[in-house]
């Protein structure tokens, strides 16, 4: 494994562990709230889809011309890094208000607390879609 | 229905974020890149160009005062 290759895994690694924070956020708003064995469901449930998903359309992606591949995501990537990173100058430098974890573990905890409570196979529904979504 | 305008905000959010003149930029970019790349015009540099001339425009008018 080249070191190029490394350097790209690990980006990638730290990109998702971005992402699984903030589904985290969401679990644990949902879990705390609403009890766990719900919510445990619906992420066991998003993440055997993820996998199946991951299984059936992977080797696929070997179909697609790897110079348009290259094109599409790298545009897409430097338009949304130019967003992220003109957010994160204007957050440094005060002009945009700070990213605050426990409001948003805060917001997600009432929004739990007032959703419905259907039940469907003995699973409490709202927290097990929330958290399905979440992962 | 909804199903599908919620899937064309994302889009957009995540293309065109806080400043829509940032993504066309891009898109010029690329867009200048393909064609001088097409004329035999050696343009790599074009795209870190625009994309810097984009940012620092986006930055400066994101921290005008606003009018009252």
């Amino acid at each position: 494994m080249s070191s190029g290759t490394i350097l790209i895994a690990l980006g990638a690694f730290f990109a998702s562990a971005v992402e699984m924070v903030e589904a985290l956020t969401i679990v644990l708003g949902v879990g705390i709230v609403r009890g766990w064995r719900s919510t445990l469901f619906g992420v066991s449930a998003a993440a055997v889809a993820l996998t199946a998903l991951v299984a059936a359309l992977g080797p696929t992606l070997q179909v697609v011309p790897i110079d348009a591949l290259r094109l599409v995501v790298g545009a897409l990537l430097l338009a949304f890094g130019l967003q992220w990173l003109r957010k994160a100058i204007l957050r440094a430098s005060g002009y945009k208000a700070l990213h605050d974890e426990d409001e948003a573990f805060r917001r997600e905890r009432a929004a739990a607390s007032a959703a419905g409570h259907e039940q469907k196979a003995g699973l409490d529904w709202s927290s097990s879609r929330c958290c399905r979504s979440a992962s | 229905m909804s199903v599908l305008r919620s899937f064309g905000r994302f889009w957009w959010d995540f293309v065109v974020g806080d400043d829509w003149r940032v993504a066309v930029a891009i898109a010029a970019g690329l867009g200048i890149t393909a064609v001088l790349t097409h004329w035999g015009v050696d343009a790599w540099w074009l795209v870190p160009v625009f994309a810097a001339l984009a940012l620092a425009g986006s930055l400066w008018r994101a921290t005008q005062p606003t009018e009252r």
